[in-house]
């Protein structure tokens, strides 16, 4: 299954367990979807750097084994988008549900 | 990375898919300025996944491979970089090196001493010599490059640190800006017949320079980060 569109909130989400690096949102966006969502690592970047100009999380930068790595943490606009994204997204489920569920 | 990660390496045959390659593509059109920052972080991620698939017992360019495969097709990478990132095409249009557009800065300054000796030739000096117009157009025209060249390293420096005055048309309009203040400082002593041409002018220029302006907006958002 394709994430076209998804993926900033499923980004927010993850980030609401606490602060994390890109590899680690990936990994916990693919453990929490068991492998149904076709979820390509390259597209992760862009879609933080967005949601970071965005203002929905900030990110800090620290030495890690000699690497910088980036954290990013959420922060109250994007905890405000991520409930209206979830309202958006149960109200939206439940119509596609109400609909798909009764043709059966 | 180039160690572990070199490029076009082939086993047995076939090609193994590596970091190098895999950035280069997804990164083509990306500006220069902005390749370390993504390149820091996708080492990282890629980095912590070999990590994860060499515990598996694989090899470390077989873990590579994995872990560039897990990242997708780069040219799909490709179109999210560029959509947030200044692509090269942007910087050699908006944000040219100084000494492209010096220019510029030559004709702002030829103008604005112009004005100056126009201004004196009329007011203060009815009859100037050879000698006083020489002093006063190329004289006016070096202090006032100078400072032009003092200003676009501070500009320089703003941009590189905060991101601010991004592009060769808000760099146009900041001097514009200047320009048109010291136009009007010297407007009084303006001869009456270059009074309204010189009006006319400033206006199309604000408008002109405005828009210029406007087009680089969208140039903002990429920066701001």
């Amino acid at each position: 299954m394709n994430l076209k569109g998804s993926l900033p909130a499923l980004i927010l989400e993850t980030l609401t367990r606490g602060p994390s690096h890109g590899y680690e949102i990936a990994q916990t966006i693919k453990r929490k979807s068991a492998g149904v969502l076709d979820f390509k690592e390259g597209t992760l970047y862009p879609a933080l750097h967005s949601l970071e100009r965005d203002g929905l999380i900030s990110a800090s930068e620290n030495l890690e084994n000699g690497r910088t790595r980036r954290t990013y943490t959420l922060t109250e606009k994007g905890l405000k988008n991520l409930a209206e994204e979830r309202q958006q997204w149960q109200a939206y489920s439940g119509a596609i549900s109400g609909i798909l569920g009764g043709a059966s | 990375m180039a160690g572990v990660l070199g490029r076009d390496q082939r086993n047995s045959g076939r090609r193994i898919v590596n970091f190098e390659n895999w950035f280069e593509i997804a990164t083509k059109n990306i500006a220069e300025s902005e390749l370390p920052k993504i390149r820091n972080e996708l080492e990282a991620h890629v980095f912590d996944a070999i990590n994860v698939h060499q515990q598996t017992g694989i090899s470390t360019l077989e873990a590579e491979e994995k872990a560039v495969l897990e990242l997708g097709d780069p040219k799909i990478a490709a179109r999210g970089f560029q959509r947030e990132y200044l692509t090269r095409e942007q910087v050699r249009r908006f944000m040219p090196e100084p000494a492209k557009h010096i220019w510029v800065k030559m004709m702002i300054c030829m103008a604005f001493s112009g004005l100056v000796l126009l201004a004196l030739w009329d007011v203060k000096i009815r009859y100037p010599t050879l000698l006083h117009a020489f002093t006063l157009y190329f004289g006016g025209t070096s202090i006032f490059l100078w400072v032009a060249m003092l200003f676009d390293s501070i500009q320089r420096r703003l941009l590189q640190r905060y991101c601010a005055i991004p592009g060769v048309a808000s760099l146009i309009a900041v001097e514009y800006l200047t320009l048109a203040f010291s136009i009007l400082v010297w407007f009084f002593y303006i001869p009456e017949p270059f009074k309204i041409p010189l009006w006319a002018c400033l206006a199309m220029m604000t408008f002109l320079v405005g828009g210029m302006t406007c087009v680089e907006i969208p140039l903002l958002r990429k920066l701001r980060a």
